[in-house]
Formats: structure tokens, C-alpha cells, sequence
């Protein structure tokens, strides 16, 4: 029999912020102190600090799979790859576009369903959806995912696209039971996935356009424009386009460097405001790397939270590069571990190199289920041979419900409000 | 001469004494790794016994164990690294009253190795484990830890470790 005296309170904390949230949701049940502890908003945010698991979501363009990777390395994979699972639930399948910031993971696709989710607590909601008038066809939604400075609650910022149509709005998580319309965002058209969140502002690269437009979380408002570095890809291959990322703080561009395979160009922004200016750092790559990529370089690139660029030189690899833009090393050959294959449905698949961090227990229970109105999505009860008909196939909710035999949503509505 | 040297010596050691009397001379630079006695030799207390009444004599053997270590200018990072995995692999309730004992002296790299380490050994434990090993009692009635239970009944499956070591 193991007896140690009472342990002090703050250094139970010391211990359970280290715990993964999984077995944190099993010790909840230890006792009524416990229970409480890790419950607490402050205990969430510091363990979310201490207990990051970081993947990799990489596919190369036309294969009909991502393979998903662990960068955390802290543990073995099998245990890992339950939050990956997760995401790949049949209810996810139409959701193309994945984002991760706070512990939370924000999918969405095209038509502008929303749905957000804590894999590694394994719950999720739907945002309500909103039917956009008129054709599917041809509609662009863009979403990010973004935690307020002031309040702490998480927002997701949502665009919709489509011809001359642009509509922007934002809906925070635990507080609205709509999305809210902004205004004030002029002809901003944010590129899919190429966006950064760097203290309370969004950064978004402008489709088609050599600038950056920042989006501040807390006013909910666009705050300035900021112009590539001079002369900096001002051809617009869709290869070529640059990615966003933070380096230290610091909104970072990576892309290639035009007739120059072997390179790839570093711009940092340094200062705020009026002062700002780009600091560009050219990077040699690896020899190892296939040159063949030529052009679609900076797809194959992406940059973790520690300012490291990562470099994935092909599926089926078990290492990938790791470059300290900070310290100007050698590339690392880093072994990485592939923990899980996702096969994805969607037939035009943009993203290329995902870099999902994510941290857990962002939100509690109470707060998840406190979202209203939910839109019961379309394929839940019903079978998965439904899935077939994709959302361009622009079927009603209502005639599949009725196909299948399954309730009205109003009935399912009611009988959800009555019990 | 011999005098001299000696006494030199003894300026830049200290004397930390357990709680069970025992007493260990420790250089000053290694002794300082930990902020309650660094502020302690600040303040002028570095000529006298540092008395240490929370650590006892088996606990203040590895701190001193751990301080020298990474103190040391000859180990390189792989060495410690090695050093601090097998520091650890003693029984929980050793690296509990070393926790402790880093909280009291206030020495951050000590204290998160072992909250890591205990989060490692206890994170497959059962409740009821965690329970004994921190020595609480549930303040639960049944029906409120079934409640528990059913919100996440998948958290409870798999592999759970019942040993309390």
C-alpha cells in the first residue's frame, strides 16, 4: 500500500497539466476537488501551454489519400491516432478544409457548412448553416478560426465568395445562436487556408493579389492592407503563391524563388503599422529534396509554431526536413511516424501540407453543448450510400430525410426540445 | 598555507542538513541552482548550516545527485538527457517527495521533470489508483461518479493500469 501525505494543491496542478486530456477526463471522477481543477478555465488554458500534440496532415496532389503524421513524438502512435479518428468520422466526409487553433479544430467546405471539434475530447458541433440564395455552383467559403484577446472564447471568421458577392461573417462559440453579418470589409477576398492568427489578428492572404489584409478578432473589423515584399511574386502561378505562417510572432511569407529550384525565399515582417518592412532570408534546400517538385516547392513547405520550416519530401517518406529559420542551421532529417491514413472523398482537394497543433481541452462541456441550433447535418441516421450525391448535387435536406425514412428535422427539433 | 587553501574552500561550500540531521557540503555554484537557497545566500546566510526541515536525508541525496549533474560543464546534452530518464525511474511515491522538495527549493527543471514523470506513470491509472497514490478519498455519492462515467465512457476503456506503482 502506496501512502504518501497529502500532496500540496499546486503541485497536483504541476502533474495533471502534463496529463493528456484523455486520461484527465477520467480523473475527473476521482474526486469532487479534482473534478473542479480541471475544470477550471485557467488549468485549461496552462495545460493547453504544456500538453501540445502536433500532426501532420500531408498529401500530394491526385492521390486519393492524406497520411497523417506525428510530430509530437511524445508518446506511441496507436494512442495518438485517436484524434485523428475522430476527424474522419462519415459525418466529416464532405468537410474539405481543416484549421486547428486553441485546441479546437475548424472544418468546413465550400457551401459553407461549419463544423467545429475537439478531437481529443471527441465532441463536435455544427454551426448553423446558412443557406446561401441562389446557385451552389460557383460559391467560395473561407473560414478561420481565431480566440478572442479580451474574452478568451473562440470566434470563426466565415467569407463567402461567389462573382461580385462577398459577405463576411462571424460567429463566436459558446455566446451566439446565429452568425453575425460584418460590414466594412470592402473587396477583400481571402485565399482559402492561407491565413495566420497571430494575437488577436488574422491574417489573410488575398487571392489573385499581392497583399495581405489583417482582420482584428476583437473589434471584428479589418484593420489595414499589407503589400507583398517589392517585386515579390507578382506572377500568380497557383504553385507560386506564397504561404503564410508565423515566425516568433512575426507574420512570415514562404515561397518559392522564381527560376531558382534549389531556393526558397523567407520574408519576415519586422515592426507594426507604418514601419513595418520585410526582412528576406533566401534558404537553400536540402540536396536530398526531389527537385522535381520544381515549381509546387512551397506546397511540399509549411512552418510549425516554433518558427521551424518543415519540409515533407514525399508520401511515402518516413523523415521529413526541419530548417530553424531563427538559428540558420543545416536542414535536420527528422524520423517522423505516419499514424494514420485518411482517404478523402472530396474530388478537388487543395490543401497539401496541413500542420494541425493542436493543444486539448479548450472547451468545456457545458460551453459545447451551449451552442444553439445546431443543423442536424445531413448525413446523420442516414445511410452512408447517401453519400454519393455530393452538395453539388444541390439535393434538399427534406427529400433525403424523406428518402431514407428518416424524421423531419422539425419533428426531430421538437422531440429534442421536449425531453 | 594549508589553512588558507582550505578555508577558501569552505567559503564557496555550503552545509544543507536534512530533516534528519544529516549533513552535506555542497559547492556553493551548484547549491545555487535552486532559488530558495540562492536568495538564502543573498541574504548573508551562507556562513552557517543551511537546515532543510521539509527534505529528508534519501530525497536530498538525489537532489544533490540531480544538481551535480546539471552542473556540470563536461556532460553534454545526451548524457543528461539519459541521466534525467533514468533519475526517474524510482517509485512514484520517490519522485512525489522529490517534487515536493524541488517545490520547496524552488528548482524549475527538477519540479517539471517529475510532474512529468508522475503524469507518464499515472496517465493509464485507474481512478481509484489515482486516488490512493494521492491518498484522497471521493467526496462522489455513486450516482454522481456513474454520471461521470457515462459522459465520456470511452475514456474509460482500453487498457487501464490498476497497479499502484
Amino acid at each position: 500500500m502506496v501512502i504518501v501525505a497529502c500532496i500540496p494543491h499546486e503541485l497536483i496542478v504541476e502533474i495533471l497539466k502534463k496529463v493528456r486530456a484523455k486520461s484527465l477526463l477520467r480523473f475527473r471522477c476521482v474526486s469532487k476537488s479534482f473534478c473542479s481543477r480541471i475544470s477550471d478555465p485557467l488549468f485549461i488554458e496552462a495545460h493547453q501551454k504544456s500538453c501540445v500534440a502536433q500532426f501532420l496532415v500531408g498529401c500530394l496532389a491526385w492521390t486519393p489519400k492524406d497520411v497523417i503524421y506525428n510530430l509530437g513524438q511524445r508518446e506511441e502512435h496507436q494512442d495518438l491516432a485517436y484524434p485523428i479518428q475522430y476527424l474522419d468520422q462519415p459525418c466529416f466526409r464532405e468537410f474539405n478544409y481543416m484549421q486547428s487553433i486553441g485546441g479546437l479544430v475548424c472544418l468546413w467546405n465550400n457551401v459553407g457548412e461549419v463544423a467545429i471539434c475537439n478531437p481529443f475530447i471527441k465532441q463536435h458541433v455544427f454551426l448553423p448553416y446558412q443557406q446561401p440564395t441562389g446557385e451552389l455552383y460557383g460559391i467560395m467559403t473561407c473560414c478561420s478560426l481565431c480566440v478572442d484577446p479580451t474574452t478568451k472564447k473562440h470566434k470563426v471568421f466565415k467569407a463567402h465568395l461567389r462573382n461580385n458577392e462577398r459577405r463576411y461573417w462571424v460567429f463566436t462559440i459558446g455566446v451566439d445562436k446565429l452568425w453575425r453579418e460584418i460590414s466594412g470589409c470592402s473587396n477583400f477576398l481571402p485565399s482559402n487556408g492561407n491565413c495566420v492568427y497571430i494575437d488577436g489578428v488574422i491574417y489573410w492572404v488575398h487571392i489573385n493579389r499581392c497583399n495581405i489584409a489583417a482582420f482584428s478578432v476583437g473589434d471584428e473589423k479589418f484593420i489595414r492592407m499589407i503589400s507583398f515584399p517589392d517585386r515579390e511574386w507578382t506572377l500568380r502561378f497557383s504553385e507560386g503563391t506564397p504561404r503564410i505562417a508565423e515566425i516568433k510572432g512575426q507574420v512570415a511569407l514562404l515561397g518559392p524563388v522564381y527560376f531558382k529550384k534549389s531556393t526558397i525565399a523567407l520574408y519576415v515582417l519586422n515592426g507594426s503599422g507604418e514601419t513595418d518592412e520585410w526582412v528576406k532570408h533566401i534558404i537553400e534546400l536540402p540536396l536530398e529534396l526531389p527537385k522535381t517538385c520544381g515549381g509546387c516547392l512551397c506546397s511540399l513547405f509549411t512552418i510549425n509554431p516554433k518558427g521551424e520550416i518543415l519540409s515533407l519530401p514525399d508520401k511515402n517518406s518516413s523523415s521529413l526536413f526541419l530548417y530553424d529559420a531563427g538559428r540558420k542551421d543545416q536542414w535536420k532529417l527528422v524520423e517522423i511516424h505516419g499514424i494514420y491514413e485518411r482517404k478523402f472523398l472530396v474530388e478537388i482537394q487543395i490543401t497539401v501540407l496541413l500542420n494541425i497543433v493542436d493543444s486539448i481541452w479548450p472547451l468545456r462541456l457545458s460551453e459545447m453543448l451551449s451552442v444553439g441550433q445546431s443543423r442536424f447535418h445531413r448525413n446523420e441516421g442516414v445511410e452512408m450510400d447517401v453519400q454519393r450525391h455530393t452538395r453539388m448535387d444541390k439535393i434538399r435536406n427534406e427529400n433525403i430525410r424523406e428518402r431514407k425514412g428518416v424524421a423531419p428535422l422539425d419533428d426531430k427539433m421538437r422531440e429534442a426540445r421536449l425531453r | 598555507m594549508a589553512e588558507a587553501a582550505s578555508s577558501t574552500i569552505e567559503k564557496n561550500n555550503l552545509t544543507l542538513k536534512s530533516s534528519y540531521g544529516d549533513e552535506f557540503v555542497l559547492e556553493e555554484s551548484i547549491a545555487i541552482q535552486s532559488v530558495t537557497i540562492k536568495n538564502m545566500v543573498e541574504d548573508g546566510c551562507s556562513s552557517s548550516v543551511i537546515p532543510l526541515s521539509k527534505v529528508d536525508t534519501g530525497t536530498l541525496i538525489k537532489v544533490i545527485e540531480y544538481m551535480k549533474m546539471h552542473s556540470s560543464t563536461s556532460s553534454n546534452e545526451e548524457e543528461i538527457q539519459n541521466f534525467d530518464k533514468e533519475f526517474v525511474r524510482i517509485s512514484i511515491k520517490t519522485i512525489l517527495n522529490i517534487l515536493e522538495a524541488a517545490n520547496f527549493l524552488d528548482i524549475r527543471s527538477l519540479l517539471d521533470l517529475c510532474a512529468e514523470a508522475v503524469a507518464n506513470r499515472i496517465k493509464n491509472k485507474t481512478p481509484e489508483v489515482v486516488r490512493k497514490i494521492f491518498n484522497i478519498t471521493s467526496d462522489f455519492t455513486p450516482e454522481e461518479e456513474a454520471e461521470i462515467r457515462n459522459e465520456t465512457p470511452w475514456a474509460f476503456e482500453g487498457d487501464l493500469d490498476h497497479s499502484l506503482d
